[in-house]
């Protein structure tokens, strides 16, 4: 059923189309993704949470899009919003950006004094408090800074601008990051030589039960 | 995942609206931005329910490569998957067998894997025979979902293709201690530059917040010194002939996304995809850019091409083997791929290069059709992250490896020859935007090149590696 438009609302409306046809026509790439499909559900706290477990999470996420300022996608690996517009997060676009997407597979809480783990549904358009910066300075009591050459996989390596968690180790010394990179990207798994670089520092999850 | 994406599934794409079009769904648009999600305004898109979460299996694996006389193997797995339904753990329920065999034609033995709770990476665990470890081995592993029975192969060859350790004896030791930052080798000349913009000769920058900037991913160099860019943001190759100023472009039909590079000169150019819908992809392109095919490529995750002794030869993931896609000037098919990958990059048709960094070290070897040639155990008492480059070089190999600390970060080119360390001096990483991973050093003849980039500009520079007279 479609909703009748209000005379007012129908000549800003045009207003608003007309110039942003004239502008390039950005929003013909709007697909309202989280308006469509997404919920505020709260999450369900679990006792028990290993890196296998993100791991999972992670995978769940894998060939789904990027919105920046986003966190909610579904699992059919494809990208229900190519195309949209970069940094704006009132595309609402499929998919989390890199902070959201770690914020969500590490499970954490929107408290940041607690340390506790949520099972947040993919289908929850949530973000989370942390951009990637604050996870480089380890802020909130679940995340903590750790030294570059002991992190392990569902460790992260994050910059001022970006956050990446470790899949895998590599056998020429890169690592495997499975990642939300952004927007001509979306989320997958990709070599990378984060950990090397002077512009990341080591982030540690704390709490893992295994 | 072993199991790509269909292919319906991997070029699924929303149409794109655009010109008058734009105005229409523009207006739908601006009109659920008013009413809100409930509207059911049309620009709704047609979403599958989530897929059966159980399909998800996956397994790592850092193959061991070059093995020590007397060294244990303990051939080590992760695999993902779901938990059964009712578990109240949250782990995949996992199990799975190694099979090994000694060298490449033997009857292969079963090894079970075992959990290893303790382990913080590789917790499914198999110890490698003695006796089978001793020599060069081969083997591949098959890991099970035992809550709903999926199951992978890695690699995915299976027995056709197996992963390859190689017996590394009379090492050669070569110790670089404690690494001194801020004492970096100026280059003897810089070949290529570029500023950062929009213009014709100038390199294309991917930036954003929440994002660290992507500059061009990779580069070539052809044997009469000509650098080629790959200037992916801008859909085109940046070229530089040797001793010339001017940069020309070659348009090339690209996603603009991070992309390796690989051929030049007198022949093809090879762009490796590696994201996007269709990745990975290897696309062939004609000197002045016109596009000349393109190899879907079965896999996870490729990061690197090269060009192996019948054509190009890509890096994959989790397999960590090297794939085939092109022999001979045709294409090869998925199957096809799988069962012709190489543990090793093969630099000649009887040689390939073996490099493995394991702790705080890294192991090199050459690898002929007898086994290991010669090989190094380079030792660095600062932390080494990726090996950038390994090639045959004079008597030896020439690597590049980046030694790190939480801080700093430098590359150290390693000379090494028969009798152990040539050379070494250190380069500054220049690494301001990102490029591909492995992709920022190239051995032309006795000219090592770096792929760097600054706020300014990006910039290949030259570093000879013998004095000139």
């Amino acid at each position: 059923m479609t909703r009748r438009i209000p005379a007012p609302v129908a000549v800003v409306a045009s207003a608003l189309s007309l110039s942003l046809a004239l502008a390039g026509s950005a929003w013909a790439y709007h697909t309202n993704f989280t308006g469509a499909y997404c919920n505020y559900n709260a999450p369900d706290y679990t006792s028990y949470f290993s890196r296998d477990g993100s791991m999972t999470v992670a995978l769940r996420a894998r060939w789904e899009g990027y919105q920046w300022g986003g966190g909610c996608w579904n699992d059919d690996d494809a990208d229900q919003s190519p195309g949209d517009p970069v940094e704006r997060s009132d595309t609402r676009g499929e998919g989390p950006d890199c902070s959201g997407f770690t914020f969500k597979v590490w499970r954490e809480d929107l408290d940041t004094s607690n340390q506790g783990a949520w099972q947040w549904n993919m289908l929850r358009n949530v973000h989370g408090p942390y951009s990637a910066a604050s996870f480089l300075y380890g802020v909130g009591a679940p995340n903590s800074t750790y030294p570059k050459s002991g992190l392990i996989r569902m460790d992260a390596l994050a910059s001022a601008n970006h956050i990446g968690m470790i899949y895998a180790r590599n056998a020429d010394g890169s690592d495997q990051i499975i990642e939300a990179k952004g927007e001509a990207y979306g989320v997958d798994i990709w070599t990378r030589t984060y950990r090397g670089s002077s512009a990341y520092g080591g982030v540690r999850r704390v709490g893992w039960d295994a | 995942m072993e199991t790509p994406r269909s292919s319906t599934r991997a070029r699924r794409r929303l149409p794109l609206a655009a010109g008058a079009a734009g105005a229409v769904v523009g207006m739908a648009a601006a009109a659920v931005l008013l009413l809100g999600p409930a509207s059911g305004a049309v620009g709704d898109p047609a979403v599958p329910s989530a897929l059966d979460p159980t399909r998800i299996v996956d397994a790592t694996h850092v193959p061991p490569v070059l093995t020590l006389p007397g060294e244990p193997v303990t051939l080590r797995y992760d695999v993902y998957c779901p938990p059964p339904a009712g578990s109240t753990r949250d782990e995949c329920d996992a199990a799975g067998t190694v099979y090994v065999r000694p060298g490449g034609e033997s009857p292969f033995r079963a090894l079970p894997l075992r959990l290893d709770r303790r382990a913080a990476d590789g917790r499914w665990a198999a110890r490698v025979p003695p006796d089978v470890a001793r020599s060069d081995f081969s083997y591949y592993a098959v890991l099970r979902n035992r809550a709903v029975g999926t199951a992978v192969t890695l690699p995915s060859g299976g027995a056709a293709a197996p992963q390859r350790a190689y017996a590394a004896a009379g090492t050669i030791p070569v110790e670089l201690g404690g690494h001194t930052f801020g004492r970096t080798r100026a280059a003897t000349e810089r070949a290529f530059s570029a500023t950062w913009g929009d213009g014709p000769a100038d390199a294309g920058l991917e930036r954003g917040r929440e994002a660290e900037p992507v500059g061009p991913g990779s580069f070539v160099v052809g044997a009469d010194g000509a650098v080629t860019v790959l200037d992916q943001v801008h859909h085109r190759a940046l070229v530089q002939a040797a001793g010339v100023a001017t940069v020309r472009d070659v348009p090339l039909d690209i996603n603009g996304t991070l992309a390796d590079l690989a051929g030049g000169g007198s022949g093809p150019l090879w762009v490796l995809e590696t994201a996007g819908p269709d990745a990975p992809m290897l696309k062939e392109f004609a000197r002045d850019g016109a596009a000349q095919g393109e190899v879907p490529l079965g896999t996870r995750t490729a990061a690197q091409v090269r060009i192996g002794p019948s054509g190009p030869i890509v890096k994959e993931y989790p397999s960590e083997q090297w794939v085939p896609a092109v022999e001979d000037g045709a294409a090869l098919g998925l199957r096809a791929q799988r069962r012709a990958a190489e543990p090793l990059r093969a630099v000649s048709a009887t040689r390939q290069v073996a490099v493995v960094r394991v702790g705080d070290e890294v192991r090199v070897a050459l690898v002929g059709d007898g086994g290991v040639e010669r090989a190094w155990r380079v030792h660095s008492a600062t932390p080494m992250a990726e090996v950038q480059l390994a090639e045959p070089y004079a008597d030896g190999v020439l690597l590049v490896v980046r030694t790190y600390t939480d801080a700093r970060a430098e590359f150290e080119v390693v000379q090494l020859g028969a009798r152990g360390l040539t050379t070494e001096f250190a380069l500054a990483t220049e690494d301001w935007a990102e490029t591909m991973p492995l992709s920022r050093f190239r051995l032309a003849g006795s000219v090592l090149y770096q792929l760097g980039s600054t706020p300014s500009g990006v910039h290949v520079d030259r570093f000879d590696l013998e004095v000139r007279s």
